[in-house]
């Protein structure tokens, strides 16, 4: 470009343009240099160094703006304009020099990215290509974004006015409105209908980015980006010196900028925006949706699946059609469940009639089904799990695939997924269509082909790696701090957990493939979810042998121990076994608990609207673990864990567990 | 060549030009009117600054235009800040040098190729702004006042640059100052309101007013017959007289119309 010298030698002659740039690189390399040293994981540091996008998107916004205005502060401008193309000439010059130093300064943080593999000792094949689309993305398009917003506004908009545009655009695309509106309300209006628009850097939220996902790129930010790009090339060949080629290039980025912002709005479930805070987002909007839902009651299935044949497309959400081969082909219905936010299109039986079904939430009634054949087509995304063309973290206890049965996927009384460890046995033949290498407890039989028999089907795929460690192998998100070596500690605390409460049975973990979970899924996680051992695989957040174990244990109560009033015991033996210490709390010799001051766990009506009574509530279930340990160290922890384990195992609950707790002495002979 | 057919810019509902037409030939046209009278919005539009609401414009040729305010970027140097109109003008990188310097020297910078523009005076600036207007020899000039604020010499000085293109090219200078455009245009055009009220020579403006300009003493103000303009007070001979415009009688004596007078009567109309 022939008027670039002369472009960049308007740049380096102003104090202030280059002042400013080495200022923001400077900033730029001090934070990084500082993350880099300080942060302790890799996860950590790759998310907050590809957070810097917004003062690029700031900074470069201010930088276009003033060096685009130097014809109109210097008065030249109608000078420029009365040359043909001169105005042109001179903006694309100028955006010229702008450009590619956004390019260096997006460039800088993707190397000091790239420097954290070796730092933390991590392959860098792994992140390699995301760290570089997150760089683009993240930091370049923003950068580019706001150098463009600026220099469009300096073509016509006087300094104050284009201040505080820019000021309140970047307090719309910065991270402190989200922290400000956490749920996203503001007098019942959804803030994030705005802020969604201007998540142009990455979108603020600790759900978001993990090991497995790294950064957001799903398809909905690339089309969000190229709207704003597309909208701002629009209104600068707009605002320019018109010709009929500028006017028809203008009505082309309007139209092409009108197309993506109308794919952005109907992103759908394709957005991991949406995990962040909000209260109709993928992660709060499942307890929300939970809360208002009245749960209808379970119903076991009178018939079992034979066979699976799942037909998985996973891009931008999953697109599936099930094929189940039916035990009883006779019955007049058949009771599934399936995720409530997987949209049902049909249901057909073998030869493509279309059958009759209700649907209520998670459960779906079939009315008959022909051929003893049922084929289910549906699509969306499953909450909080990942499922699309960036990573996919289906667990089996999940039910994206349709269930036997209605069965509750919620714990409406401890509010958060209820994991399913009895569930029946059927062949799966899967095909998943997805960019990523997929893995699932299923082995592989052809290139994304599963085949085999199992209980709970689980598809995990992202930025992962595989591990064989003893007789297990292990799928774990690269870039958390997993530590895969403790798997082997895990018979050893097993023993020493089930001697102290009296269980028999074994942890048979040999041969089981374990499939680390990433973090960001960890939320309104239930304590079984936290690892959940099943027949044929193992799913965990952490391989902490006491958790597994402990999560494990668990889960060999039955179902009614979870439930109120004698779930405050079930929660109070999780929170003794989690700590120990055996912390005593408030209580002591001088000061023994009282059982008069736990009667509330018995009478407290969640629905009551009095706040006194929910404290008194909490204040009692929080002391009541304090209460258990205060017995264990009295009359000794080898006698009242066993009782405790034995009481929450019963069927019929002979006492209340407060009268339980408290009578532990007068029996501890028994 | 200009020419220029029922040009209309409105802003609004304000009638900034209304229905101009012009045809430019070659020859120095000096385009004076009031504040107001839309000059600057003319040649805003001649020049492609601003879009006209309606009519239309015919230039042959390449244009070079000096604004009412010229700037440019004081950090370049005055020889940098002509190559970057230069680039921009898209003028053959192997001659601009030459024709840079050619620039400078016909509007007396040539001793200020390599000095920052943020410290020459208004009026090298101004001269600067003359000479990024010249470079490439374009067909056509519009200069909107190109003399305001310069003082005499340099006045005088851009006189004598002009008079150079007389029969070469075309150029339109507007201004305010009667005496300039009656010493260098061939042409006057008059502009009020919006309109263009003639297009005449100096001759043909004083003609206008001929025998209607009287210097009246002060002593027969009271006696002016109606209608009547007053053009001054002026000073005649140490004795302080009026000077007035009018189609009837008045006291005193009839004296010699000038180019001024002939503005004003097309200005006033009929008084």
């Amino acid at each position: 470009m022939k008027y670039y010298g002369t472009a960049w030698k308007l740049f380096l002659r102003y104090v202030r343009f280059w002042a400013i740039t080495i200022l923001l690189f400077l900033v730029t390399n001090l934070l990084c240099a500082r993350m880099f040293l300080l942060d302790f994981w890799l996860n950590d540091y790759l998310k907050n160094c590809d957070a810097l996008g917004f003062l690029g998107l700031t900074l470069f916004s201010f930088l276009g703006y003033e060096y685009l205005l130097l014809p109109e502060t210097a008065h030249c401008r109608e000078t420029i304009t009365a040359i043909p193309g001169g105005t042109w000439k001179l903006f694309l010059a100028q955006l010229a020099v702008l450009v590619p130093l956004a390019g260096l300064w997006s460039g800088n943080i993707l190397v000091w990215m790239l420097m954290g593999f070796p730092k933390f000792s991590t392959d860098l094949s792994s992140g390699l290509s995301l760290c570089c689309a997150g760089a683009v993305l993240d930091l370049f398009f923003p950068s580019l974004i706001g150098l463009l917003l600026g220099s469009i506004l300096a073509l016509r908009v006087r300094r104050s006015t284009a201040y505080c545009l820019l000021m309140i655009f970047s307090l719309l695309a910065g991270p402190v409105l989200p922290q400000i509106f956490k749920d996203g309300s503001l007098g019942g209006f959804s803030v994030y209908t705005i802020l969604d628009w201007f998540s142009l850097a990455t979108p603020y939220s600790s759900f978001l980015a993990d090991g497995m996902y790294l950064f957001p790129l799903e398809l909905c930010r690339w089309v969000l980006a190229g709207a704003w790009l597309m909208g701002l090339c629009a209104l600068g060949a707009f605002w320019l010196p018109k010709a009929k080629a500028t006017r028809r290039l203008a009505l082309l980025f309007a139209l092409l900028a009108a197309g993506l912002a109308v794919r952005f709005q109907l992103r759908g479930g394709d957005c991991v925006i949406r995990r962040d805070y909000r209260m109709d987002g993928a992660v709060m909007g499942e307890v929300r949706y939970r809360d208002s839902q009245e749960q209808p009651p379970e119903q076991a299935a009178d018939f079992t699946v034979k066979t699976y044949d799942l037909d998985l497309r996973i891009k931008s959400s999953l697109e599936a059609e099930a094929t189940l081969t039916l035990s009883q082909p006779d019955l007049n219905v058949y009771r599934f469940t399936l995720y409530h936010d997987l949209a049902l299109k049909k249901v057909t039986d073998g030869g493509g009639t279309p059958l009759e079904y209700q649907r209520e939430g998670d459960y779906i009634t079939v009315n008959g089904c022909g051929d003893g054949m049922l084929i289910f087509h549906y699509s969306g995304s499953v909450g909080k799990y990942f499922c699309n063309a960036q990573a996919i973290c289906l667990p089996g206890y999940v039910p994206y695939y349709p269930i036997p049965g209605h069965i509750s996927f919620w714990d409406a009384d401890a509010r958060c997924v209820a994991v399913r460890h009895d569930q029946m046995t059927a062949l799966f033949r899967v095909r998943v269509d997805s960019p990523l290498t997929v893995y699932s407890n299923l082995p592989q039989t052809d290139d994304g082909l599963f085949t085999g028999e199992t209980g709970a089907l689980t598809l995990y795929a992202g930025i992962v790696g595989t591990e064989l460690k003893g007789e297990n192998r292990i799928y774990y998100p690269i870039l958390d701090p997993v530590r895969v070596e403790n798997l082997a500690g895990l018979e050893p605390v097993w023993a020493a957990l089930a001697a102290r409460v009296g269980e028999t049975r074994p942890l048979e973990t040999a041969g089981k493939p374990v499939f680390v979970l990433p973090f960001t899924i960890q939320n309104y996680v239930s304590p079984q979810e936290n690892a959940v051992v099943l027949e044929d695989q193992i799913l965990l957040f952490q391989v902490e042998p006491d958790r597994i174990c402990r999560s494990y244990l668990l889960s060999l109560l039955p179902a009614q121990a979870q439930k109120e009033p004698v779930n405050s015991l079930y929660l109070a033996l999780e929170g003794y076994l989690s700590n120990p210490e055996g912390l005593l709390g408030p209580y002591s010799d001088e000061n023994p608990p009282k059982k008069e001051d736990f009667e509330i766990l018995l009478t407290y009506d969640p629905s009551s609207a009095d706040e006194n009574e929910f404290f008194a509530w909490s204040q009692a279930s929080d002391n009541f673990r304090y209460a258990l340990a205060y017995q264990a160290e009295k009359l000794g922890e080898q006698k009242v864990l066993p009782k405790v384990y034995a009481y929450l195992q019963e069927t019929e609950y002979s006492q209340d567990p407060v009268e339980f707790l408290f009578t532990l002495g007068e029996r501890s002979d028994d | 060549m200009i020419e220029v057919t029922a040009l209309t810019k409105r802003y609004g509902k304000k009638t900034a030009l209304s229905g101009a037409g012009l045809s430019l030939g070659k020859g120095i046209y000096g385009l004076l009117g009031p504040n107001g009278a839309g000059k600057t919005t003319l040649l805003r539009c001649l020049v492609g600054v601003l879009r006209p609401t309606g009519g239309t414009i015919t230039i042959q040729g390449e244009t070079g235009y000096l604004p009412q305010k010229f700037g440019v970027m004081g950090s370049l140097t005055a020889y940098e800040a002509l190559d970057l109109f230069a680039e921009l003008k898209g003028l053959p990188r192997e001659a601009r040098r030459e024709e840079i310097l050619d620039s400078l020297a016909r509007v007396g910078l040539e001793d200020a190729e390599k000095r920052r523009v943020k410290a020459l005076s208004g009026g090298m600036v101004r001269r600067l702004g003359v000479a990024q207007a010249i470079l490439g020899d374009p067909e056509n000039l519009i200069l909107d006042e190109p003399t305001a604020g310069l003082d005499p010499e340099e006045r005088l000085r851009f006189k004598n640059l002009f008079a150079q293109f007389r029969g070469r090219r075309t150029v339109l200078i507007s201004t305010h100052i009667v005496e300039d455009v009656e010493s260098l245009c061939d042409h006057i055009i008059l502009m009020n309101g919006g309109r263009i009220l003639t297009v005449a020579t100096a001759d043909e403006l004083r003609s206008a007013a001929q025998g209607k300009v009287y210097s009246v003493p002060v002593s027969e103000r009271d006696n002016l017959q109606k209608p009547f303009f007053l053009l001054r007070d002026e000073l005649v001979e140490g004795q302080e007289r009026l000077r007035v415009l009018s189609d009837v009688e008045q006291p005193g004596q009839r004296i010699p119309a000038t180019v001024e007078d002939g503005y004003m009567r097309y200005l006033k109309g009929a008084v």
